[in-house]
């Protein structure tokens, strides 16, 4: 074991600060670990005690590339085994995060709509909440289309919308532990049961079969065109993702990210922050087809023909190859129980789906919903419920 | 065997499974720090054969536990045997003596399943590899049984009490990431990444695992299977398939490949229709091209 006090001990702990500074969750048990693995490896060699740490302190492939950099940064293997010079490599992190948040704040105008949702929302904080009209207020903002809303309004929406989502959730996974009577016997209760009277079965406990849950398969299209809107959708996406067990969550442009991670267990506005950083071409051109294939290539085994529900939130100004989305939906068609597209210019009397990818793809959708306002929200939420 | 790193990873690739050090290195810790080792990787890139490879390397036993969807406490820990508590019951009616549920509800009237057994073993010669395949396949609750075992490896029945293991297991986990697994079961291992192998690491594989192949063929396998995976598929083909692959071809006496030899089996890398439609329709030529082999 390492002696108390040495510079290593000392090194491994700011070693897995500066990790935790980056996201990587490190806990005081790995740091144990790695220590006690230290004694147990020859340390001059670099390899080994690089994976060493790794093993201990990475816990998911995203990190990887997070740990290299720092390793790499923080462990200079000259005359002894410790960082060259912290107070260089302390001052360095510091002021790469001074930079970062500098950058943050900067001309909103370069920049996705995605980083402005979380500096308008800390900007407005200590702003006093104005008083809504008097007349019926909340019938109104529920049908007003998400794009009209003042910012004192939106407040009030994003919170239905949450309060929605859980409901959803709640309904769905209440709805499988409610099912019917039992049809197996369950031996152990009705064997405690039969101790008191002497050991005679008189009454048989029956157990039902836990049906399987309903698994929802959540695409968001962040792409240019639904900057506006997709705010709302990840709300929702948010909402269930924390609420439904069941629930896998992905976003959108030309290619796809898998979002899950970042939605769990947060806040929405950390959630917000984690995607502005990992959700690549935010904002970007639309490639429906593109990610879809992507999605049945990596994650084909979400998809079950009587267990899946697909909800798709884009707009459907497809950019790519038409021939590749018509046959990704296909399939995907074939492989889950229901795909529901919701298109937020539905919302609109005078439109019509003739664009290309929407006309493309309403002939493999079951349910062609509009979402642009909370009315439309609560019937997608009944529809989802009736399932 | 487990005094070193190179130990390790000498002595796995005597049993012919070709190992790179940062794998040996989690295998040496885990077996040291006595940690489950939590192995994540594209399917078929050989984490359950580490399991098989550790059990003959350690001659210890193998017991898996396959995780599937709807894995419950009864299937993977312990059960209570029914048929012998009604017995029980029967007999003490005859016999007239009281019946306490101490009786019925002890260690004589569990039927052990898995993880159980795997934590029960007696002697430090009979130690036990445990293998938890595919634990992403299980549902979410299944992982929170999980948990207690991995941490402390004991089990608590609530009829009984807690049961501690007398020698610790080694425990290998492997998942495909068809979903991410909780935190709180990650934070219990070590994590390691197995990724497809490099041509040199895929050629030692195939030499070393079919003895017989021809040293032409089995280069021109490699290459192939380097170029396909940099292709666009639904499912990338692994070691596994490479292997099947360079099965297949020696018993149908071929020696190199073209176009007629992989068309023939290409069942055996591509396991997708859409797959090896686009793969003869586009993609066969310019992997073949790769060793210079023109249609």
């Amino acid at each position: 074991m390492i002696r108390q006090g040495s510079d290593l001990l000392k090194n491994v702990i700011l070693f897995s600060q500066t990790l935790r500074r980056q996201k990587v969750g490190v806990t005081i048990d790995n740091i144990l670990d790695a220590l006690r693995g230290i004694s147990l490896i020859e340390l001059h060699k670099k390899g080994d005690f690089y994976h060493l740490l790794r093993a201990n302190f990475v816990s998911r492939k995203e990190e990887m590339d997070t740990f290299d950099e720092i390793f790499e940064q923080f462990w200079s293997f000259g005359d002894r085994s410790g960082p060259v010079n912290q107070t260089v490599i302390d001052e360095e992190i510091n002021a790469s995060e001074e930079k970062d948040e500098g950058s943050y704040f900067e001309s909103k105008k370069d920049q996705p709509l995605i980083k402005t949702w979380n500096d308008e929302r800390e900007a407005d904080e200590p702003k006093e909440r104005k008083d809504l009209p008097v007349y019926s207020p909340d019938e109104i903002l529920q049908q007003k289309d998400f794009t009209h809303f003042r910012e004192e309004e939106l407040e009030k929406v994003n919170d239905w919308v949450s309060i929605l989502s859980r409901k959803i959730a709640t309904y769905l996974s209440r709805r499988w532990k409610r099912a019917g009577k039992g049809d197996g016997l369950d031996f152990r209760r009705s064997i405690r049961q039969s101790i008191k009277y002497g050991g005679e079965i008189l009454e048989l406990k029956m157990k039902e079969k836990k049906p399987k849950p309903l698994r929802l398969i959540l695409v968001c299209d962040v792409s240019g065109s639904m900057d506006i809107y997709s705010q709302f959708f990840l709300r929702f996406m948010h909402g269930l993702q924390n609420h439904y067990p069941v629930c896998e969550t992905f976003a959108f442009s030309t290619r796809l990210s898998h979002i899950t991670s970042l939605l769990k267990r947060k806040t929405f506005e950390q959630t917000l922050r984690l995607l502005s950083g990992k959700v690549l071409d935010w904002s970007g051109g639309t490639n429906i087809g593109a990610a879809l294939h992507q999605l049945h290539q990596r994650y084909s085994d979400l998809f079950h023909p009587n267990r899946s529900l697909f909800l798709i939130f884009s707009d459907g100004w497809d950019r790519g190859d038409t021939m590749l989305l018509e046959s990704e939906l296909k399939s995907l068609k074939r492989q889950v129980k229901c795909l529901i597209w919701l298109n937020p210019l539905l919302g609109n009397q005078n439109y019509q789906p003739l664009c290309k990818g929407m006309s493309t793809a309403l002939p493999y959708v079951d349910h062609f919903l509009p979402y642009y306002n909370f009315s439309s929200l609560r019937k997608l939420g009944y529809l989802i419920s009736k399932m | 065997m487990s005094n070193s790193i190179e130990e390790v990873q000498q002595t796995m690739e005597k049993e012919k499974y070709i190992c790179e050090r940062s794998l040996a290195t989690v295998i040496f810790l885990a077996l040291k720090l006595e940690k489950p080792l939590l192995l994540e990787g594209e399917a078929g890139v050989g984490k359950t054969e580490v399991a098989k490879v550790m059990t003959q390397v350690l001659g210890r036993r193998l017991i898996r536990l396959q995780c599937y969807e709807g894995l419950d406490v009864n299937a993977a820990l312990y059960e209570w045997n029914y048929p012998k508590q009604l017995l029980r019951i029967k007999m003490g009616e005859v016999s007239r003596q009281p019946l306490a549920v101490e009786n019925i509800f002890s260690q004589e009237f569990l039927i052990q399943r898995p993880l159980m057994e795997a934590i029960q073993c007696e002697s430090a010669d009979q130690r036990i590899v445990l293998l938890i395949d595919e634990v992403d396949r299980s549902d979410e609750e299944f992982e929170a049984f999980l948990l207690e075992i991995l941490s402390d490896f004991q089990i608590t029945i609530p009829e009984i009490g807690t049961l501690s293991a007398k020698h610790r297991p080694l425990v290998i986990i492997t998942s495909n990431r068809t979903r991410e697994i909780h935190d709180a079961l990650k934070r219990r291992c070590l994590y390691h990444w197995i990724d497809f192998p490099s041509f040199e690491k895929e050629y030692r594989i195939v030499t070393t695992k079919v003895p017989t192949i021809h040293e032409t063929l089995a280069h021109q396998i490699c290459s192939f299977m380097q170029a396909v995976r940099g292709k666009d598929f639904y499912k990338k083909p692994g070691i596994a398939e490479t292997l099947d692959w360079a099965n297949a071809l020696i018993q149908l006496h071929r020696d190199r490949l073209d176009r007629v030899a992989v068309e023939e089996t290409l069942g055996c890398i591509l396991k997708h229709f859409e797959d090896m439609k686009k793969m003869k329709e586009t993609d066969l030529a310019s992997c073949l091209s790769i060793f210079g082999e023109t249609e």
